[in-house]
């Protein structure tokens, strides 16, 4: 039986921008189970970006809660938040972001060693991804070094370093041409699948979006479950 | 060790645009650093130089004179042994300060001077004074001779060998001086690099004086051995327990008015350091925040993958440590090498501008030295890494009130 990974209760996120009020997201009701892979689309400009962010522990939702395993997010402080991106959360951001001054490994060992993994450990598991994903070959080149397609394994590589809970994807494919896209949507799927992970992906990618269990479309500030 | 590791990598980022900056904000710390070092050395140096002429030619490092109208049995010698008994005291010797009026009657000219009459063993024995007193021409005067500064020299046209006039107040009570006029002769000029000194000092031979000044109006001046002289309480306790009615002043008190400009100008002096200090704060300030600035999407990566707040900001901290460690160890070693050879720089400025100007420029032929200290120098060492690191905590603070996707998606 799958258990309650995520589980947004209300939640509502609004914009201030001077005399301005922008709501994004109204009284959102979401529950993410584990080991399910979750695909959310919807227009640009509708929330989808920000509710991962909410989801990931990266921005604070303006009303309503989030939990994550039954802990409620909000009531966490910023070690404790930070240890939660840590552990369980893994980041797969849409423009392949990559610390500039560090290695393909390197990249990949970051959130191992910041959990406090020996530099051994880190490393190892480090390669043993790098050569699932084919980069075997680059693991010394910096991130200037590799293509946009290489630059996304490696960053799919980081989130899964410390085989964290939930994958958080947010376009990964969206600046990517259609052949890397390709590589990349079945790389991502099959590794979360292979990892018994938990997948939360936005994506304007119909094709990647199918490979999900379950399609939601964010509109008019809520979610609406795709047949 | 991985926050370290970061730190490094980030003061020295292969990126260019990161690595230039760290290297701008680098060679910025080390030219304040190394301007404040030459400054504060080079004004060290004239203070202490000023002070030490002052101290060994001017005033010796303590003066102690007698009550006129007191009636004491005690000869010159007597009194100049029982002071050279005194714990602390290095070399005693017995003179008289006094004006006269001289004149040259070879060129006919005449100017008003101060007479210092003084035992001549002072130009044989190795002190202070005779360390700093260098003769320029002729020799040592021997008695019923005279050695004058060069300024004065050449104020009264006087060739070796001249005999000149002297008008000097003769013994008695003040009321009942009487003007003597003693003829001697020009035996050397002497140079001390005191300006004033040179251009108004003449220097005899003391014994065959005394009967005609007076021996009461002796002062006898003291040099003190080196740990005393700064600090010179012990010595002025005994001296006053061997002679209660003496009165005795040190070399601060009797250039109390000199001392007093000299506090005042380095006051200024710290004022003026200051400023620059504050410059530099501004531009460690500005520094700081480009750092943070070029940064900041990888502090949103840190924080997005797990790094804490003080994580991230012991990086930057530590990235701070790097650079103003590594500027300031630049800018100390050059402003002491620099230090070292201010005065060929001096010298090769003022060939500079004689080349075009066909004249010398007096303030750069002048034979700058320089003294660090290195407790100054730790002090302001560790004042511009307090102030960096100042700087770079509070711009962390600043940058961590956004969410990590602020900072990501700053640009």
């Amino acid at each position: 039986m799958t258990k309650e990974l995520l589980r947004f209760h209300t939640v509502t996120k609004t914009f201030v921008s001077g005399q301005s009020q922008l709501v994004i997201l109204e009284d959102l009701d979401f529950v993410l189970y584990s080991g399910t892979s979750v695909a959310i689309t919807g227009k640009s400009g509708s929330g989808k970006s920000t509710l991962l962010n909410i989801a990931g522990g990266l921005d604070k939702p303006s009303a309503g809660s989030v939990s994550f395993l039954g802990r409620e997010l909000g009531a966490l402080n910023d070690k404790e938040l930070s240890a939660f991106r840590n552990r369980h959360i893994g980041f797969v951001f849409q423009s392949h972001i990559l610390l500039d001054d560090f290695t393909a490994l390197e990249n990949v060992c970051v959130p191992a060693l910041i959990r406090g993994a020996r530099q051994a450990d880190a490393v190892k598991r480090a390669k043993e991804l790098l050569d699932r994903v084919g980069l075997s070959d680059r693991l010394q080149h910096r991130p200037q070094k590799l293509s946009g397609g290489e630059r996304q394994r490696v960053a799919i590589c980081r989130a899964l370093v410390n085989a964290p809970d939930l994958i958080i994807a947010d376009e990964p494919t969206g600046s990517l041409d259609e052949e890397s896209s390709s590589g990349i949507e079945t790389l991502l799927t099959d590794i979360v699948r292979e990892e018994g992970k938990t997948l939360l992906m936005v994506t304007h990618d119909t094709q990647l979006a199918s490979r999900c269990s379950t399609v939601y479309l964010l509109h008019n500030r809520t979610l609406q479950e795709m047949e | 060790m991985f926050t370290l590791k970061l730190a490094w990598r980030y003061a020295f980022s292969r990126s260019n645009r990161h690595r230039s900056a760290t290297i701008v904000i680098m060679l910025g710390i080390a030219v304040g650093m190394l301007a404040i070092i030459i400054m504060l050395s080079l004004m060290n140096r004239l203070q202490s130089d000023l002070l030490d002429q002052v101290k060994s030619i001017e005033s010796f490092h303590v003066q102690v004179t007698f009550p006129a109208n007191e009636s004491d049995a005690r000869t010159v010698d007597d009194i100049v042994a029982a002071l050279r008994g005194t714990p602390g005291v290095a070399q005693v010797y017995p003179q008289v300060n006094t004006q006269v009026l001289i004149q040259n009657p070879a060129t006919n000219r005449s100017t008003t001077a101060r007479l210092r009459i003084i035992d001549s063993s002072i130009w044989k024995t190795e002190n202070p004074f005779s360390d700093r007193t260098h003769m320029v021409r002729g020799s040592y005067p021997t008695p019923l001779h005279i050695a004058t500064g060069t300024a004065l020299a050449t104020k009264l046209s006087l060739a070796l060998g001249d005999s000149i006039n002297m008008t000097v107040l003769g013994a008695g009570k003040t009321v009942v001086l009487a003007p003597t006029t003693i003829a001697v002769t020009a035996s050397g000029v002497f140079r001390t690099g005191l300006p004033e000194f040179d251009s108004s000092t003449l220097v005899t031979d003391l014994d065959p004086l005394v009967s005609t000044i007076g021996a009461k109006r002796i002062m006898y001046g003291l040099y003190l051995e080196d740990g005393y002289v700064d600090n010179s309480k012990q010595v002025l306790r005994s001296i006053t327990e061997t002679f209660p009615s003496a009165t005795i002043r040190t070399w601060q008190q009797v250039n109390s008015a000199f001392y007093s400009a000299l506090t005042l100008e380095k006051v200024l002096m710290y004022l003026f350091l200051f400023f620059m200090f504050i410059i530099l704060a501004v531009n460690m300030k500005n520094a700081s925040s480009r750092l943070l600035h070029v940064k900041q999407r990888e502090l949103a990566i840190l924080r997005a993958v797990g790094a804490q707040k003080t994580t991230a900001t012991k990086v930057f901290l530590g990235q701070t440590i790097i650079i103003t460690v590594l500027g300031e160890t630049l800018g100390i070693i050059g402003g002491v090498y620099l230090g070292k050879y201010i005065g060929n720089v001096f010298s090769w400025l003022n060939s500079l501008q004689y080349l075009f100007t066909r004249r010398d420029n007096l303030l750069l032929a002048y034979p700058f030295t320089t003294e660090v200290k290195a407790m100054e120098v730790a002090l302001i060492a560790i004042s511009v890494l307090v102030l960096s690191l100042g700087f770079t905590y509070l711009g962390c603070r600043r940058l961590f009130r956004k969410e990590p996707m602020e900072m990501l998606y700053h640009d």
